[in-house]
């Protein structure tokens, strides 16, 4: 039960009192949170003093374990606290004494803030602290499109125009195009601003282009999507030959600073198969049959279809039309 | 017969392998890095042509048989296969077919130039045996006509 929550004098008498059940302490901690945190000063990419306030009552037993979880999880989903959110490895239900001992330092002073930020992390890492998604996977609609499962975008996340391309990595033209009139796009469009450039998969040619989908979210986990997109398209080497199974995309890896346990895990037992399956039904839902597939949208949720791998001069007149 | 047969092989052709496009413009389009492949197009379209219409002109005028015009079609029918991957009418095609399909695809895409170098082979081929045939037979009737 949460007995004390700040040392302030007027504070502590306010919540001293045992007539508070748990859920009001629980409650009234949130509350406080709340209130400081709507303090300007609060923000920024350190740690606020008052954490380590709380750090010290917790290593000293002044609060429990669940409480200071529940002020973690509020101080890192609302990114007053940043670590790394979406590296969740293993659920593990008690929080080790090291990380109280950490915190216990870290209030007296003894370790840094970084440090101390490596045992919240292990918090979030084995699912004691819960956070939210990822911003980055957050629902993500654009002209109607769902691209939360997307790839992240290339481009500038202010351009006004957005172009999405439904690809399959063991389709020649999408291979061709993405390696020469990609390249012109980029240019014209996505360095200068003018559209941010998404690409999805429609995986239609077999089973390979699933796990080749699949591979590259793996490697998006690791921050090297596009290095690996890279690889695939420089190994194109047809339909359903081997060129994409698993045991090759796996050997592609070991040429980028992967972990390779990591990614021959994440391959090996389809964690990212629901993702590209999503992809997928997004495709047909917007009446895709082939690949390449793109489309054109504008600031006002116009849309323009562009089937097969046209031209850089026609992504321009579409939007030049929509202006 | 030859334009006709030429410009119905080819304008479907050229949409099926995603160079003619309708929407959102009307537009023609080849790569640099797709010339070999559309000028392997052109050059399947007209031996086609060329075939068929002088095995068109054996079987009415001459009462030949239909085996040249089949060896032709089989030729035009692998070079038209290859390569013709992955654009609407393609997929379509292909899911009729189901697993047949997809297995075809494979190939077709895998060896799309050996396909066109054996297709052009066998139209180059059927147009020589075609034109040998007709010299033949063309001087048997002038020479009956003539006695």
């Amino acid at each position: 039960m949460c007995q004390i929550i700040f040392k302030n004098e007027n504070c502590v008498f306010f919540f001293k009192t045992r007539k508070h059940n748990g859920f009001m302490n629980y409650f009234l901690v949130i509350l406080g949170l709340i209130v400081i945190f709507s303090i300007p000063s609060v923000f920024g990419e350190e740690i606020p003093s008052w954490v380590k306030n709380s750090a010290g009552w917790w290593a000293n037993d002044s609060i429990t374990d669940e409480d200071f979880v529940k002020g973690i999880e509020f101080l890192v989903n609302e990114e007053i606290i940043q670590v790394e959110k979406n590296l969740i490895q293993n659920k593990t239900p008690e929080i080790p004494s090291w990380v109280k001992n950490s915190a216990g330092w870290w209030a007296d002073g003894t370790i840094n803030d970084r440090d101390f930020l490596n045992g919240i992390q292990y918090l979030v890492s084995n699912g004691i602290v819960s956070v939210s998604q990822d911003s980055s996977y957050d629902k993500l609609f654009i002209g109607g499109f769902d691209l939360s499962n997307a790839g992240p975008f290339e481009g500038n996340s202010y351009a006004q125009y957005t172009i999405i391309m439904f690809s399959d990595h063991q389709c020649e033209k999408c291979v061709n195009w993405l390696s020469h009139e990609k390249k012109i796009i980029d240019e014209k469009l996505i360095h200068s601003g003018i559209a941010k450039f998404f690409l999805l998969d429609y995986p239609m040619l077999g089973e390979d282009s699933v796990t080749a989908a699949e591979a590259s979210y793996c490697a998006l986990e690791q921050g090297n999507y596009f290095e690996y997109l890279d690889i695939l398209n420089k190994k194109y080497a047809g339909i359903q030959n081997g060129w994409a199974s698993v045991n090759a995309l796996v050997e592609y890896s070991k040429t980028l600073d992967l972990n390779f346990d990591e990614f021959d895990n994440c391959l090996f037992w389809d964690q990212q198969a629901l993702r590209v399956d999503y992809n997928k039904k997004v495709a047909l839902s917007h009446g895709v049959v082939g690949t390449p597939t793109f489309f054109v949208i504008g600031p006002d949720d116009q849309i323009e279809k562009i089937v097969g791998p046209q031209p850089p001069m026609i992504f321009e007149a579409v939007i030049m039309e929509m202006k | 017969m030859f334009i006709v047969f030429f410009s119905g092989l080819f304008l479907p052709l050229i949409y099926l392998t995603e160079y003619l496009f309708f929407e959102p413009y009307f537009l023609f389009y080849v790569a640099e890095y797709e010339i070999l492949n559309f000028l392997s197009i052109v050059v399947i379209c007209a031996l086609t042509g060329l075939v068929l219409s002088m095995s068109i002109f054996r079987i009415r005028f001459l009462q030949a048989s239909t085996k040249k015009l089949r060896s032709g079609l089989v030729g035009s029918i692998i070079g038209v296969g290859a390569g013709a991957c992955c654009g609407g009418i393609g997929v379509a095609l292909i899911s009729i077919f189901g697993a047949v399909g997809g297995v075809a695809t494979s190939v077709l895409t895998n060896f799309e130039i050996p396909l066109r170098v054996a297709s052009i082979a066998i139209l180059v081929f059927t147009y020589f045996m075609i034109v040998k045939d007709l010299n033949r037979e063309c001087k048997v009737k002038f020479d009956k006509f003539r006695n």
